[in-house]
């Protein structure tokens, strides 16, 4: 049976969890909230995120793609801002968006379009030039092993097909933020690979990768801090190191850490049900 | 066949349809009963409009009652050859796409008995359309053969037994087409057909009226009368399933048990075989192969970038620099390659021609009588510029977070959408121009007022459209006719012709006014032109400031 672990929860709540360097951040968030029907989705998000990988994790509805797509514009906050490199997000929606790329959770793109001409449009509307597109492209569609389908339609693409297409379309503009919710979903293990040495890459060379996901595996692998939230709140957020210190549990891995904090291991009712079987 | 199943299943979907119309917000059923409502109206408008019709054939002495069954007989060849092209879209779609085919697939259930439900399931979803076109017609024949209180319920039986046969085949037919191309590309194929076979319908009730068959009116066609005449005579008529329920329903009418048996019987033991070979042809074609519940998946084929004929060329030269551009390029190519909005472009663009030349001028003497087809003309470019342009935001569907996402102005993306639904309303209805005043041979001045009154009043609705279709886009919906909400395309639809009524209006009054001053006619061409061109602008930029607006504002929930 799991050991719980007594955690003081409130301690990480109360002040902003921030970068160890004192600078402008590539995205902060200050008393970020949002309300559905009286009932908060997130609630008082303080992050500061900067050149880093920053893995947001969560149980189902704890509101992490709520968070991203408040910090991507495509949801407007009830209360609090959203800044990337110092830009407001609602007051100068177009420097901040210059900066970023997307990966949703769901793959849906222009079904119609062939990816080469997907991936051209939007260097169109990011303003990439010709050269500099043709190479991107290029380098994209090797990393992606997508040569060969790129005049195909994308309505022909499988689902992971699909989630490389728009990673590549992410990339297509350099971003120096990268969001990406749940990317691994529909991934091969080689493609999933290759992501995780991408986005090791990607914040090697400078780029804040800020990505949510469910795999604690690659979280605990791979991440430069962690970020927790549960019910709308953000209830922890370190390193792994500090993550253990916080919890006085040296030896736990992040997955006991994930599930104590948010109540996800209800090994009782697990039994339960298996006694009555 | 396990009947306990199958009555699951459909408990299930019962379930589902109650549910959607019992629950929701109250908003929602407020749509509903205005929905009811007008359904109420086109309901007694096609019993009138078939009232009128059996009243003047049964006015025709001797002939008057055989005339009557000779329609009854048309109308259900025309049911059935609908039926067939809807049902083979409706069968691909519960084949093959329909969502709930893999949870069927895996349950312990029957073949036969998943075939079963999935058959009724198209007979079902094709019977709406059916019912509400054919129950007033069947009401105003009773009312008319004076029938029994018992021929209204025994319609409705010899419609469902009528109603299984070409969804039968037709289903059918979806198992050998999807051999052939892959279920998606199907589905929209079939859809060119079924949209060939609305506007043939279309076709004919804007001929057939009542006056074609009163011999005092203008409108009296002699050949219509006599090909309808001899239509009993034609041996493969006798053939047609169509044939014998129409008999059936004229022996439930009259109480002829001599017409009945010979007709209603064959149709029951008609419908039972073609019923029972479907199943049976299904389960076969599954076991052997040759249907998989993974077909959706693995019949799915590479897909080059198809060229349409006339599309083809322009679509791959099409490259324009610019923000605009590229969203006028990108939702160019969105359009043209979705063929069930390609085909719905073009049934609006073959409306367009063919109304206004319904409209017999000639018969008119006011001095107004030669605007009459192009006044037709420019209210229905406008409407349809209106719909096209409203498709051009949810055509996007739920990838409209990419265009949202862009770091570019919210008006330059609009402008793009903005300047398509302009550019390709506009050219369909200069066609249009082009095509009318070829055949009228109206003089040049008639045209040119022509060509720019529907120029404006594209401009005006194109840019109302975008501005409806941010308010009201549906944008996990992808039909044609359905991508805006019931709300958004009632509004669409009396906003437009209220946007017709003003802008026209104002350039029909300032005629009017100056002609009182008596100016020359060029001159009051002049102001109408004006005053019609200034309203326009107002149109445009007040719509697309207001749609870049509520782009900035639009959350983005999917």
């Amino acid at each position: 049976m799991l050991t719980r672990i007594t955690f003081q929860v409130s301690r990480f709540t109360s002040h902003v969890c921030q970068h160890s360097e004192r600078r402008k951040q590539l995205i902060e968030t200050i008393h970020l909230s949002k309300k559905y029907d009286g009932l908060f989705a997130v609630d008082d998000l303080n992050l500061q995120v900067d050149k880093e990988l920053f893995v947001f994790l969560g149980p189902n509805g704890a509101g992490k793609t709520t968070t991203i797509k408040m910090m991507t514009g495509l949801l407007k906050p009830t209360s609090g801002m959203v800044r990337i490199e110092g830009y407001d997000l609602l007051e100068q929606p177009l420097e901040a968006k210059r900066l970023f790329g997307l990966v949703p959770d769901t793959p849906v793109l222009y079904e119609k379009l062939s990816l080469r001409e997907f991936l051209q449009f939007i260097a169109n509307l990011y303003e990439v030039d010709k050269n500099t597109f043709k190479r991107r492209f290029t380098n994209l569609i090797d990393l992606f092993d997508l040569d060969g389908r790129v005049d195909d339609l994308i309505q022909d693409f499988s689902h992971g097909m699909k989630q490389k297409s728009i990673l590549a379309a992410a990339l297509i503009h350099d971003p120096k933020v990268l969001f990406l919710d749940e990317p691994t979903v529909g991934l091969d293990p080689k493609s999933a690979r290759n992501l995780k040495d991408l986005l090791r890459g990607l914040v090697e060379k400078g780029t804040t990768v800020f990505m949510s996901t469910h795999i604690l595996e690659i979280a605990e692998a791979m991440c430069d801090r962690v970020g927790i939230i549960d019910k709308g709140k953000l209830i922890a957020c370190g390193n792994m190191e500090q993550l253990r210190l916080q919890s006085k549990q040296q030896d736990k891995s992040l997955e006991e850490i994930f599930l104590e904090l948010t109540g996800g291991s209800e090994y009782d009712e697990v039994l339960k049900y298996l006694e009555d079987k | 066949m396990n009947l306990k199943h199958i009555l699951l299943l459909l408990k299930l979907k019962l379930l589902i349809l109650i549910n959607g119309f019992i629950k929701g917000a109250s908003k929602k059923r407020i749509r509903k009963l205005i929905a009811v409502a007008g359904g109420g109206f086109l309901f007694f408008f096609i019993y009138k409009w078939i009232f009128d019709i059996f009243a003047t054939l049964g006015n025709i002495s001797v002939l008057g009652s055989a005339l009557i069954d000779n329609s009854i007989v048309m109308i259900f060849l025309g049911f059935f050859i609908f039926l067939l092209a809807s049902g083979i879209t409706v069968s691909i779609h519960y084949l093959f796409i329909s969502s709930d085919l893999p949870l069927l697939m895996v349950s312990p259930l029957a073949n036969n008995t998943i075939f079963t439900f999935k058959l009724i399931e198209a007979v079902f979803a094709n019977s709406t359309f059916f019912f509400f076109m054919g129950i007033p017609i069947f009401i105003a024949y009773g009312f008319i053969a004076q029938a029994h209180w018992y021929y209204y319920p025994l319609m409705i039986i010899n419609a469902v037994f009528f109603l299984t046969i070409p969804v039968s085949i037709a289903f059918l037919g979806a198992l050998l087409i999807v051999r052939i191309i892959p279920p998606q590309r199907a589905r929209e194929f079939m859809a060119i057909l079924l949209g060939i076979v609305s506007l043939g319908i279309w076709l004919v009730l804007q001929i057939v009226r009542a006056s074609t068959f009163d011999q005092n009116s203008q409108d009296f066609s002699p050949q219509t009368l006599t090909s309808l005449q001899h239509l009993s005579q034609n041996f493969l008529f006798n053939l047609l399933p169509s044939t014998w329920t129409a008999r059936a329903l004229a022996g439930f009418a009259r109480s002829d048990l001599n017409l009945i048996f010979f007709n209603f019987v064959p149709l029951v033991i008609f419908m039972v075989c073609i019923f029972n070979i479907c199943i049976q042809l299904s389960n076969n074609a599954f076991k052997q192969g040759f249907i998989s519940s993974q077909q959706a998946v693995t019949l799915k084929r590479k897909t080059k970038i198809q060229q349409f004929p006339v599309f083809g060329s322009l679509d791959m030269k099409l490259s324009f620099s610019g923000i605009s551009g590229s969203i006028f390029v990108r939702d160019f190519k969105l359009l043209f390659r979705d063929t069930r909005q390609l085909v719905n472009v073009l049934l609006f663009a073959a409306m367009m021609v063919i109304l206004p030349l319904l409209q017999k001028t000639e018969r008119y003497e006011s001095e107004f009588s030669i605007y009459s087809p192009y006044l037709f003309l420019v209210i229905f470019s406008a409407i349809i510029a209106g719909q096209i342009s409203s498709r051009l935001i949810p055509i996007e569907g739920k990838s409209f977070w990419i265009t949202k996402l862009m770091p570019q102005s919210s008006l330059r993306l609009i402008f793009g959408k903005f300047l398509l639904g302009f550019s390709l309303s506009t050219i369909l209805s200069w066609i249009a121009v082009a095509i009318i005043s070829i055949y009228f041979h109206h003089p040049l001045r008639i045209v040119i007022l022509a060509l720019v009154a529907t120029f404006c009043l594209s401009g005006a609705l194109s840019s109302l459209g975008i501005l409806l279709a941010m308010h009201f886009s549906r944008f996990d919906w992808d039909h044609p006719k359905r991508m805006l909400s019931s709300t958004g395309g009632l509004l669409l639809s009396l906003s437009s012709l209220i946007t017709v009524a003003i802008i026209g209006g104002s350039g029909i009054l300032v005629y009017l006014i100056g002609s009182q001053f008596q100016f020359s006619q060029h001159v009051l061409d002049l102001f109408s032109i004006t005053i019609v061109l200034i309203l326009s602008i107002i149109y445009i930029i007040l719509g697309n400031l207001s749609s870049a607006k509520k782009m900035d504002k639009m959350e983005w929930k999917f």
